[in-house]
């Protein structure tokens, strides 16, 4: 079932409307999930369920959280993520646009990447690719 | 018969802050080490059950709105509650601040958004929708004006007076 | 007062469904104070019935090895009040599980009146998530809330066998 980008963002939109409690309008793709639109670590959990659930695809939890790059001691040092652990992340994550955190590379900021249209890219590696 | 104050087993409210009849209610609730329920929620992690949070949201909207009505109805009724989510745990001796507030009234539908705070965190958030409604008894019955009666001196014996800003 | 929000299990198909049953009675005070004249059964405990069922389906299919919370209420509907003498089925429904959570959606019918629908997710709380370490209930505490609720005289495990025991709940 191959799904256009438009199908795809409007699910993915709806979906997290729902989870989030936020309005059409604000889920932009540009918006980051947990800056823009509030989601909170148990707002993730919901979101995988309804993406699961909405494109009948599996979502393992490390290529959505990838925590196990994140406190790895070969990948950070000092809070901040290594050559190579950027390196792994983008292994990890393709479908993610990692350049705003490549430039700022700290272990804090990992946590206000995503955007919407990043989870839209992820959702589409899976359904189409 | 002995008259009963203060009485409402399932209280969630210790008292009202601020009240904007029909508009904004803001109330407070402190979780007792006390209480009975806390011994099977949980044995090991004694903390206050999800649902008893949104209670107190629950009931921060009912008083809102039923003060804004001037108790006109005998029920106001939850229809809906979207998007509850529980951030964070309430343990004995911590307190809630919880306020409620009219989003919109719709063909008889009122639309609250009502979130709770620990130590200026929102921990539990939620949308609810409620609405007024007869007991539906028999008019013969009387039960309409028996309850408004009743919620009207519960509300005074819950609260006292409870000073409102317009 | 304890705090069970169902009287009973009346059925239980692992990795599937839950049905139970609420009695509402006059001689709850919950039910008795809540609206003074006109005896009901809160609707946030109509919820909590719906999550210990639903916690209860969750955890089952983890045989008890994880600490399930309720997390979220996605959506709850309430088409009636639930009023003394009602007696209230819950039907709970195991929607989606992952290693950290659960889903379930359940209704409420009283009689065969549809009278709430309520979707719930669970979320299992990590070591060091909590201040408390280990189960949150005590084995013995949870074998005897569920021996009670008549989990055992209903239950079907995964593999089909009814009278299923557990390790975690000794």
């Amino acid at each position: 079932m191959a799904l256009t980008e438009d199908e795809i963002f409007g699910k993915v939109q709806s979906a997290l409307e729902d989870a989030l409690g936020v309005d059409e309008d604000e889920v932009t793709k540009e918006a980051t999930l947990v800056g823009d639109l509030g989601a909170e670590s148990i707002d993730f959990l919901d979101i995988v369920f309804k993406l699961e659930k909405a494109f009948d695809i599996q979502i393992p939890r490390e290529e959505l959280s990838p925590e196990d790059i994140l406190t790895n001691s070969q990948y950070v040092q000092d809070g901040v993520v290594t050559p190579e652990g950027l390196a792994e992340l983008k292994k990890r994550m393709p479908w993610a646009d990692l350049s705003d955190f490549e430039a700022d590379p700290k272990v804090q900021n990992f946590g206000n990447l995503l955007t919407v249209g990043d989870l839209c890219r992820y959702v589409q590696d899976k359904v189409n690719g | 018969m002995l008259k009963k104050t203060k009485l409402m087993k399932y209280r969630q409210l210790d008292r009202i802050v601020a009240i904007e009849p029909g508009q904004r209610l803001v109330a407070q609730r402190t979780l007792r080490s006390d209480e009975e329920y806390l011994r099977d929620h949980f044995p090991r992690f004694p903390v206050m059950p999800g649902v008893m949070m949104l209670e107190a949201l629950h009931q921060a909207a009912v008083w809102m709105i039923r003060v804004g009505d001037n108790f006109a109805s005998p029920l106001v009724l939850l229809r809906e509650v979207r998007n509850v989510k529980f951030g964070d745990f309430l343990s004995p001796g911590e307190t809630l601040q919880v306020t409620a507030e009219k989003v919109k009234e719709n063909e008889g539908l009122i639309t609250v958004k009502a979130t709770a705070e620990k130590d200026g965190r929102v921990t539990v958030s939620a949308r609810l929708i409620l609405e007024r409604s007869g007991s539906n008894e028999p008019p013969e019955t009387d039960t309409d004006d028996d309850v408004r009666r009743r919620v009207k001196d519960q509300f005074h014996n819950l609260f006292g007076d409870v000073p409102q800003t317009a | 007062m304890r705090w069970f929000w169902i009287d009973r299990f009346t059925e239980f198909v692992s990795g599937s469904h839950a049905r139970g049953i609420k009695n509402v009675c006059l001689d709850e005070e919950v039910v008795d104070e809540y609206c003074p004249g006109f005896p009901m059964l809160p609707p946030t405990l109509i919820i909590e019935g719906m999550a210990q069922l639903g916690g209860i389906l969750v955890a089952e299919h983890f045989e008890f090895d994880k600490r399930v919370v309720l997390a979220k209420v996605g959506k709850a509907t309430f088409h009636l009040p639930a009023v003394n003498g009602d007696q209230l089925i819950y039907d709970v429904r195991l929607d989606a599980v992952q290693p950290n959570g659960g889903t379930v959606v359940s209704t409420s019918h009283c009689g065969d009146r549809l009278q709430a629908e309520i979707d719930l997710m669970f979320a299992f709380l990590e070591p060091g998530q909590v201040p408390v370490d280990g189960p949150l209930f005590d084995p013995p505490d949870l074998r005897s809330m569920l021996q009670i609720m008549k989990f055992f005289s209903v239950a079907v495990d995964a593999r089909g066998n009814r009278f299923p025991d557990y390790e975690k709940l000794h």
